[in-house]
């Protein structure tokens, strides 16, 4: 038998991050996991911005904040963390190791015929360096994914 | 919600496999969904041997290679399991296994792929298994790739049929 008791899910706000947090929230209820959110954001006081960077902070820890339900928080101890780092995949891999993340589900990008050769850089390098197992999920995916909310009434609870 | 009916692990019997078979063995329970086990053994027919090179033998050594697979695949899938796991044991037969785990996974709808890769110390950390690599840039459904050696959380099934009992 395997154990999976926090599961990680990076969050680059792109669609692919959206199906990924699908997976995550699923298996985290049928595993009794914990969810985690992790959004890396590009270090703001190395790239020429109009924008403040302490605003910057702020809206993204807001929107990752907005992807979690009070259910998430409730049922799946679910927490959203916010780092800075030029190494996204690094600092996914660090989180993985220092918080013990037995799973790792993250989107991958496949826009078409070309892209689909192309696996994101990020997840790819997640995958090769992680500490524990990953789920990759494209998006678009195959339609088994139903949204969340035609399922509200007929959740499985195990 | 997400629907895991079919779940696809690909086994070449190494040890990676082998931590491999315990998720897709513990997804299939968890989510009831059928686990097809499948093994890619190597084409010898469209093997590089030259027109001269052909060996009149080579069908039966080729039957011979996937008859020893499919046992192999039932010796992994020791049915101890209560109530059974629905299971297949599925034998391809080609030379480019990543292109056939694709291909099965289109054919049979599988809603994910379990797969190890190969974790050997610091240099082969860097390098995911090509067959598995592949498999995560092409599969039509989400991919699960699992390392050897894992961290500890891989408890044997075996341990667990005792905790049970």
């Amino acid at each position: 038998m395997i154990l999976l008791k926090q599961i990680l899910v990076p969050i680059d706000f792109g669609e692919a991050s959206t199906v990924a947090l699908t997976y995550g929230r699923a298996l985290a209820r049928a595993f009794g996991a914990s969810l985690h959110l992790l959004h890396v954001m590009e270090n703001p006081f190395l790239r020429p911005t109009a924008a403040d960077p302490a605003m910057l902070k702020a809206a993204a820890a807001r929107h990752l904040g907005e992807r979690l339900t009070d259910e998430d928080r409730a049922a799946l101890h679910a927490t959203a963390a916010l780092e800075t780092s030029d190494d996204p995949a690094g600092e996914i891999v660090k989180y993985a190791k220092a918080y013990g993340i037995d799973l790792v589900v993250m989107g991958t990008h496949g826009r078409g015929a070309v892209a689909q050769l192309l696996v994101g850089s990020v997840a790819e390098k997640v995958v090769r360096t992680a500490p524990c197992p990953v789920l990759t999920v494209r998006h678009p995916e195959r339609e088994f994914v139903v949204p969340d909310a035609a399922d509200a009434g007929g959740n499985r609870k195990d | 919600m997400i629907t895991l009916r079919n779940i696809l692990v690909a086994t070449d019997f190494s040890e990676p496999s082998e931590a491999a078979l315990s998720y897709g063995r513990a997804l299939a329970r968890t989510f009831t969904a059928t686990l097809h086990v499948v093994h890619v053994v190597d084409n010898l027919a469209s093997a590089v041997y030259g027109v001269e090179g052909f060996v009149p033998s080579m069908p039966y050594v080729q039957k011979e290679i996937e008859d020893a697979a499919r046992k192999r695949l039932d010796d992994r899938l020791v049915d101890n399991d209560n109530p059974p796991l629905p299971t297949r044991r599925v034998v391809i037969t080609s030379k480019t296994p990543a292109l056939s785990i694709v291909e099965y996974a289109r054919q049979e709808q599988i809603d994910l792929i379990v797969t190890g890769t190969h974790g050997r110390g610091a240099v082969a950390h860097l390098l995911m298994g090509s067959v598995a690599e592949r498999v995560v840039r092409t599969a039509p459904c989400p991919v699960l790739t699992v390392r050897h050696p894992e961290r500890e959380f891989v408890i044997p099934d075996a341990l667990v049929a005792i905790a049970k009992a």
